[in-house]
C-alpha cells in the first residue's frame, strides 16, 4: 500500500519586488512527500531551496501554484488556521536554531504543545521524551544560552518533534555543527521520519543528503534533478 | 489555546525577560515605579496625618475623660460632629454668635474641671517687643504631661504664679536661657523654668505655659476646660451642651460614635466637596497620566522589539496574532505589576522612614506637632494603586503588543527590518494635527476672553459665562494636546531635522545623525517621551508659577501696619454701643501720626516703600449689630461713602455653595427664608454689601497693587475708581453712596433721605489681587473725593517688603510702637526653584530612562562600532550628541507648546500678569539636556566587547 502524500508542492512560483528589481525565487515548483519519505534539497546560494522551504512550512505565503500540507491547502487557509497547522502539523527546524532565550531547554520544547493548549504538566512530559530520544535530557533545566551549539540544534530537532506532528522542515539543521555532531542530529531525524513522518531537509552537504530517500537538485528557482538513494550512509557503514 | 494557557506562558516569559534583561526591566519598572512612588507616599503621608480614635484621645485628651470648649451663645441650632470641637449651624444661616456665653461650671455644676486659656500678651523679646501666645492654667497637669498633648523637654514644671515654660522656639526669641527671666511690657516678670511642647499648636509657635490668672485682664482669650474624673458625657449630654453654646470632646463619644442617624451634621468632608476634589482629579488626572502613558508606551515599545524574535519564534511554532498580542500586553501587566509595587514599597518606607519631617518641615506651611499623630498604612488605596499600575501596563503596552503580534515573522528571524521600519513617513498628518492644535488653543482663547467680558446681568448669565470658560479650558489644554501628537506623529520629520543640524558638526555628529535617523523606531519615543513631559511640565508651571509666585509675593511682601489704632474700627459688633459720629471721628488717628509712622517703617530699611492709607469710615458695615438672639439691631443710618457690591454676582456666588442647597432643602416654603437674609433662595432680597472707599494718588496706589499698571492708573486720574474684586463691577462702573455729612445734622432730625448721595463711576477691575491690597478694594483719588465730597482719614500704614520679615524684625518694631500684622509665608523664589529642581529631576529621570532604553538597543551598534576601532570619545560624543539633541529638541517643542497653552490660559483668563519664570525655564530647557548628554558621555563603557549580532535573541 502507497503511504500518503502529506506534503505536496504544485507548481509554486515566488516573486520578489517588482519592475527592475523582480527577483523569480521559484518558478513552477512541483514536488511530493509521502509519510516515511525524507528528501533533501540542494542547490547553490540563491537558487530558491530556503524559499521553497519556507513556502512549504507556511512562513511564506506563494506569488501563484498551490501546496497542500495534510491535506490542507495553505494558500487558503486563514492566519489562524496557518497557525494552527504550524503548531500541530509542522516542526521547523532552522539553522541558527531559534530557541527562545528566556526560556529553559525543556520549556522551549514544550513551548508548541502548550502554545496548542496543552496543560503544562503534560506537554512537559512530552517534551522530556522527546529530549530523550536526542538524548539530551540531561539539558533539561538549562537556558540556551548555557549549552553549546550542537545542543541547541538537538533542542531545536526535539522542539520539531514533540506531539503529534506529522511534517518535519530543517533547513541547514547542521550548518553550524562539526561532523560527530552533524550526523547524530540526521540520525535522530532519520529515526523521526521512518516512524512516519514526511520531512524535506535543506542541506547543502552531500554527505547529509545522504540520509534522504532522494535528493532533489534546484537551480533558479526550478527543480532540475532528482536522485534516488539506494542506501543510506548507515547501511553502508558510513559514522 | 486558552487564555490560561497564554496567560501561563507571558508570565514566564516575562519573569524571565526580567532576569535576563535586568538593567532594561529595571528602566521599565521604573518607569512606572517613580509616579506610583510619588503618589503612594503623598497617599500613606495623608493617611498618617490623620488621627485613629487611640491617637486622637492620646493628642487631645491625655488622660482626660473630656473636654469643652464654651464657643458661642445658646443656639438650638448649634451641633457638631462627634470627634471634632467645633460647633457648626445645623442650617448654616449664621445666627450663631459670641454674644452672651453660658458659664460652664453652672451648666455642669458637679463636673471638677481644670481650664486652660489660650490668648496673647505682649513681651519683651530679645530685639524689642512682640506679641506671644500665652496658656493660662495648668498645662502641665499630669494627666496631659508626657500623656500626649505636651511634652516637657528640659526642665521642672512651675511651682508658682511666677515661673513659666515656654516652647524652645520661644526660648530664642527671649533670649534667655533656662533660670533666666522674662517680662512682659507692663512689666510683669516670670521666670523660664523649662521648655515644653504642645502638639496642638505649630511647631515654631512661641508659647508660654503659665499658671491661671499670672497674667491678669487677659482679653480674646479662649478657654478649653478639662474633665479629669467620672464618667465623659454621652452622645445625647453632647448634642444639649451644644445647644447651650458648648462643643465637646468626650472619650466615651470617641471611643462608642453615635450611628449616622443620630448625628446632626453631615460627616466633615475636610472642607472641600466631593464634586470639586472629583472636578479637580477629572483635570489633573489624564494631564498626570499623559506622560507616565507615553513614557511606560515608550518603555514597552522598546520591550516588545527587544522580544520581537522571540515572538516571531513563538509565531513560527504556531502561535496566533492574539497570542502574541496578550504574551506582550500579559508582559505589560506583569511589568506593571512589579512597578507599582515597587513604587508602593518605596513610597511607604520614604514615610515610615521620614514622615515626620516632610510633614513637620517641609508641606505645612504652619506645621503642628499632631499633623503627624501616627504611621499609618492605606491599603486599600494601595491595592488600588498597584491594580491601576497593572492596567496601566495593559493600556501602555496594547499598542506596541498589536505591533509586535504583526512580526514578519521571516525577515525577523533572518535579522532584516520589515519594510515599515525604513518606510519614511508622510508629513501631511502632522501638519494637519499642528494647524489644527493652533486653531483649537486659539479659538479657546477667545472663547475664553469672550466669557469673560459678557454683560452679566442675571444668575444665568454668570452659568453660562462659567460653562463658557470651562469649556475654553478644556479647549486649550485639548489644543496643546493636538499640536504635541501632532509633533508626535510628525517624530520622523523632526528627527530628520536634527540630523540636517547636527550633521555640520563633524564626523561623529554626522554619523549620530544618521543613526538617529536610520533607527527612527529606537530614538522616536524617547523624543516623544520628552515631548510629553516637557509639555505637561512646562504648562503646569507657566499656569501655577505665574498665580502662585505672584500670590507669594504679595503674601510675603505687604505688611500693614495700623498705627496703634486698634480701636479705629468703630463701633465694636459685640458690645451694644449705639455709635455716633462724634465718637467715631474722634477715635480717628491724625494724620501726622500716620505719616511719622511711615517715616519709621521706611527708615529701618526692612520694606521697600510704604504709603499711609486714607479710607473712608468703615461703620456702615459694622453698625449691623446683632443681640444675643442673632437678630439685628437697627442700623445707624448715617452712610459713610462706600462702593457697593453687585448683588448679582453676590448672589451667584451664594446660589453655587454647598450651604445654599442645603438651607434650600431645608427651606423648601418661601416665607421660612425671609428671616435668613443672607442666603435667599433668590436674589431680590440679598442683603446689600459694601466697603469703604480708600483715597490715594497714583503712587499710592501703586504701594497698594505692589505694581504699575498704566491701565489703573488711568482710570484713576481720569476720575474712575479702581476696584481689586469683580464683585464691584456692574458691567464697567462701580456704584458709590454716602450720606453728605454736611447735609446730616441734628437740625434736619438726622434725616438722610436728602443727604443720600449715590454716583456711578467708570471702574476698572485690578486683576489676579490677593493679600493685603484686598483690603483697601475701592480706590478713587483725591480729586475725585474732593469734587464729591467725600472724606477720607488715614487708618493705616501699608509697606511693601521683598521677602518675608523675621520677628525680629517685627519685635524691633513693636518696640518703637508700630503695631504689625504681619503674613507668614514661603519665599517664592525658594518656591518656585523647589518645584524645578522637582520638576527637573523627574524630567531627567524620565528622559534617562526614555534614553536609556534606546541605548540598550544600540548596544549591538556600539559594540559593532568598537570592533572595528571607533575609540571611546568617538562613541562617547555620538550618544552624548544623541542625548542633548534628542531631549533639547523634545524639550523646545514640548515645553514651547506647554508654555503657550499655560500662558494662554492665564492670559486669556485674567488671572495674573504674565510671569515666565525665565531662570528655571532656562534651566529645564538647556540644563536637563546638558546634564543628559553629560550622563551618556561618562557612562559610555570604555572598553566593549564584541559579540556575534545574531546571538539568541
Amino acid at each position: 500500500m502507497t503511504a500518503e502524500v502529506l506534503i505536496e508542492l504544485i507548481d509554486v512560483q515566488k516573486t520578489y519586488g517588482n519592475g527592475e528589481n523582480e527577483v523569480h525565487a521559484l518558478r513552477g515548483a512541483s514536488l511530493q512527500v509521502r509519510a516515511g519519505e525524507l528528501i533533501a534539497i540542494m542547490g547553490a546560494s540563491g537558487s530558491g531551496k530556503s524559499t521553497l522551504l519556507t513556502i512549504a512550512g507556511g512562513l511564506e505565503v506563494p506569488t501563484s501554484g498551490d501546496v497542500r500540507i495534510n491535506d490542507h491547502s495553505l494558500p487558503t487557509l486563514r492566519q489562524k488556521e496557518l497557525a494552527r497547522l504550524r503548531r500541530q502539523t509542522i516542526g521547523y527546524v532552522f539553522q541558527d536554531f531559534n530557541l527562545i532565550p528566556s526560556l529553559t531547554v525543556v520549556e522551549n520544547v514544550a513551548l508548541p504543545l502548550e502554545l496548542d493548549g496543552m496543560n503544562a504538566r503534560n506537554a512537559r512530559r512530552a517534551a522530556t521524551d522527546s529530549l530523550e530520544s536526542m538524548g539530551i535530557s540531561d539539558l533539561a533545566k538549562r537556558f540556551p544560552d548555557e549549552i553549546s551549539g550542537g545542543q541547541r540544534q538537538r533542542v531545536a530537532i526535539a522542539r520539531s518533534f514533540v506531539g503529534p506532528r506529522r511534517v518535519l522542515l530543517a533547513d541547514e539543521p547542521t550548518g553550524a555543527l562539526d561532523s560527530k555532531t552533524s550526523e547524530s542530529v540526521i540520525r535522530a531525524m532519520r529515526k523521526r521520519i521512518d516512524g512516519g513522518l514526511a520531512g524535506i531537509l535543506v542541506t547543502h552537504d552531500a554527505k547529509l543528503a545522504a540520509w534522504a530517500d532522494r535528493i532533489l537538485v534546484i537551480r533558479d528557482g526550478q527543480i532540475v534533478d532528482e536522485l534516488k538513494t539506494e542506501l543510506r550512509p548507515e547501511q553502508f557503514g558510513a559514522n | 489555546m486558552s487564555r490560561f494557557n497564554e496567560s501561563v506562558i507571558a508570565i514566564k516569559i516575562a519573569q524571565r525577560s526580567v532576569k535576563r534583561n535586568k538593567l532594561q526591566s529595571f528602566l521599565i519598572i521604573a518607569i512606572i515605579a517613580v509616579p506610583v512612588f510619588l503618589v503612594s507616599a503623598l497617599l500613606t503621608l495623608d493617611a498618617s496625618t490623620k488621627s485613629t480614635v487611640s491617637e486622637q484621645l492620646k493628642y487631645e485628651l491625655g488622660d482626660a475623660v473630656a473636654k469643652y470648649e464654651v464657643q458661642y451663645s445658646p443656639n438650638k441650632n448649634l451641633a457638631q460632629n462627634p470627634d471634632l470641637l467645633q460647633l457648626q449651624e445645623i442650617i448654616p444661616d449664621g445666627t450663631a454668635t459670641r454674644g452672651e456665653l453660658v458659664d460652664i461650671h453652672q451648666v455642669l455644676p458637679k463636673t471638677n474641671l481644670v481650664a486652660v486659656t489660650k490668648t496673647d500678651a505682649i513681651f519683651k523679646t530679645a530685639s524689642g517687643i512682640g506679641p506671644i501666645s500665652v496658656f493660662l492654667g495648668e498645662s502641665w497637669n499630669p494627666a496631659f504631661l508626657n500623656k500626649g498633648p505636651v511634652t516637657l523637654i528640659e526642665g521642672s514644671v512651675p511651682e508658682g504664679s511666677n515661673e513659666v515654660l515656654v516652647t524652645p522656639s520661644a526660648l530664642k526669641r527671649f533670649g534667655v536661657q533656662l533660670g533666666e527671666t522674662i517680662s512682659t511690657e507692663s512689666g510683669l516678670e516670670f521666670k523660664v523654668v523649662g521648655t515644653m511642647r504642645d502638639y496642638s499648636t505649630s511647631t515654631s509657635a512661641d508659647i508660654v505655659f503659665a499658671m491661671d490668672k499670672s497674667i491678669p485682664n487677659v482679653s480674646g482669650s479662649s478657654s478649653f476646660y478639662y474633665q479629669l474624673s467620672g464618667d465623659s458625657p454621652s452622645w445625647k449630654e453632647v448634642v444639649k451642651l451644644n445647644q447651650q453654646g458648648i462643643a465637646v470632646l468626650s472619650r466615651s463619644v470617641l471611643l462608642n460614635p453615635p450611628v449616622t442617624e443620630e448625628q446632626l451634621l453631615e460627616e466633615n468632608s475636610g472642607g472641600a466637596s466631593l464634586f470639586a476634589i472629583f472636578s479637580v482629579l477629572l483635570f489633573l488626572v489624564p494631564l498626570g497620566l499623559l506622560p507616565v502613558v507615553v513614557l511606560a508606551g515608550s518603555a514597552f515599545a522598546f520591550g516588545a522589539r527587544r522580544q520581537t524574535r522571540t515572538l516571531a519564534v513563538m509565531a513560527s511554532l504556531g502561535a496566533s496574532r492574539n497570542t502574541l498580542q496578550n504574551v506582550t500586553v500579559t508582559s505589560g501587566i506583569w511589568l506593571g505589576l512589579l512597578g507599582g509595587l515597587s513604587g508602593v514599597v518605596l513610597g511607604v518606607l520614604l514615610v515610615a522612614f521620614f514622615g515626620p519631617s516632610l510633614v513637620t518641615r517641609s508641606f505645612a506651611v504652619q506645621p503642628t506637632w499632631n499633623q503627624y499623630p501616627g504611621f499609618h498604612i492605606p491599603w486599600m488605596f494601595l491595592i488600588i494603586l498597584v491594580i491601576a499600575s497593572g492596567v496601566l501596563g495593559a493600556v501602555s503596552s496594547y499598542l506596541p503588543a498589536r505591533k509586535a503580534s504583526r512580526v514578519n515573522i521571516l525577515a525577523t528571524l533572518r535579522g532584516q527590518r520589515s519594510e515599515g521600519q525604513v518606510r519614511a513617513r508622510t508629513g501631511v498628518g502632522a501638519l494637519v494635527l499642528l494647524l489644527a492644535g493652533l486653531a483649537v488653543v486659539i479659538f479657546s482663547s477667545m472663547l475664553f476672553t469672550y466669557a469673560l467680558n459678557m454683560p452679566k446681568e442675571a444668575v444665568s448669565a454668570y452659568e453660562r459665562a462659567d460653562g463658557l470658560k470651562r469649556l475654553a479650558v478644556y479647549g486649550q489644554l485639548a489644543g496643546g494636546i493636538i499640536t504635541v501628537i501632532g509633533f508626535m506623529v510628525g517624530r520622523g520629520w523632526i528627527l530628520r531635522g536634527i540630523r540636517a543640524v547636527i550633521s555640520r558638526f563633524g564626523k561623529q555628529f554626522n554619523f549620530a545623525g544618521r543613526d538617529l535617523l536610520f533607527n527612527r523606531s529606537r530614538y522616536a519615543p524617547v523624543l516623544s517621551s520628552v515631548l510629553v513631559v516637557y509639555f505637561v511640565g512646562a504648562m503646569i508651571l507657566s499656569v501655577s508659577h505665574g498665580p502662585m509666585q505672584k500670590q507669594a509675593i504679595e503674601n510675603a511682601k505687604q505688611q500693614t501696619m495700623l498705627p496703634g489704632q486698634y480701636n479705629y474700627m468703630f463701633p465694636l459688633n459685640n458690645d451694644g454701643a449705639e455709635p455716633t459720629p462724634e465718637k467715631y471721628l474722634a477715635s480717628i488717628p491724625s494724620l501726622q501720626t500716620a505719616e511719622y509712622r511711615k517715616n519709621m517703617i521706611t527708615q529701618t530699611g526692612a520694606f521697600t516703600n510704604a504709603a499711609v492709607i486714607t479710607a473712608t469710615p468703615d461703620f456702615y458695615y459694622g453698625a449691623a449689630s446683632r443681640d444675643s438672639a442673632g437678630n439685628f439691631l437697627e442700623s445707624f443710618n448715617f452712610t459713610m461713602p462706600h462702593v457697593i457690591f453687585n448683588p448679582e454676582t453676590v448672589c451667584y456666588s451664594q446660589a453655587i455653595s454647598s450651604h445654599h442647597e442645603a438651607f434650600m432643602k431645608e427651606h423648601a416654603d418661601v416665607k421660612d427664608w425671609e428671616n435668613y437674609i443672607n442666603y435667599p433662595p433668590g436674589c431680590a432680597n440679598i442683603i446689600e454689601m459694601n466697603r469703604t472707599i480708600v483715597v490715594a494718588d497714583v503712587k499710592t496706589l501703586q504701594t497698594i497693587s505692589n505694581r504699575v499698571d498704566p491701565n489703573a492708573e488711568q482710570t484713576l486720574t481720569a476720575g474712575g475708581v479702581v476696584v481689586f474684586s469683580r464683585v464691584f463691577d456692574f458691567n464697567g462702573t462701580a456704584k458709590i453712596r454716602w450720606t453728605k455729612e454736611s447735609e446730616y445734622s441734628m437740625e434736619n432730625n438726622f434725616d438722610s433721605s436728602n443727604a443720600s448721595k449715590a454716583v456711578d463711576l467708570k471702574s476698572y477691575v485690578v486683576p489676579g489681587m490677593v493679600s493685603e491690597s484686598l483690603r483697601y478694594m475701592a480706590i478713587i483719588s483725591p480729586e475725585t473725593a474732593a469734587k464729591l465730597d467725600i472724606q477720607a482719614y488715614p487708618v493705616a500704614v501699608l509697606a511693601n517688603t521683598e521677602a518675608p520679615i523675621s520677628t525680629e524684625v517685627t519685635d524691633e518694631l513693636m518696640g518703637k510702637g508700630i503695631w504689625f500684622e504681619r503674613f507668614t509665608a514661603d519665599d517664592p523664589n525658594a518656591l518656585a526653584w523647589l518645584v524645578t529642581w522637582v520638576a527637573g529631576i523627574f524630567v531627567l529621570l524620565a528622559t534617562s530612562i526614555a534614553l536609556g532604553l534606546s541605548q540598550i538597543e544600540a548596544a549591538t551598534d556600539k559594540r559593532t562600532l568598537a570592533a572595528i576601532g571607533a575609540p571611546k570619545s568617538f562613541r562617547s560624543r555620538m550618544v552624548a550628541t544623541q542625548a542633548f539633541a534628542l531631549t533639547f529638541t523634545g524639550a523646545a517643542l514640548g515645553g514651547g507648546v506647554g508654555i503657550a497653552v499655560g500662558l494662554t490660559l492665564v492670559t486669556s483668563a485674567s488671572i495674573s500678569d504674565l510671569v515666565l519664570p525665565w531662570p528655571q525655564v532656562v534651566t529645564l530647557l538647556l540644563g536637563v539636556p546638558m546634564l543628559a548628554a553629560f550622563i551618556f558621555w561618562v557612562f559610555t563603557p570604555k572598553n566593549l566587547k564584541y559579540e556575534v549580532r545574531q546571538a539568541l535573541d
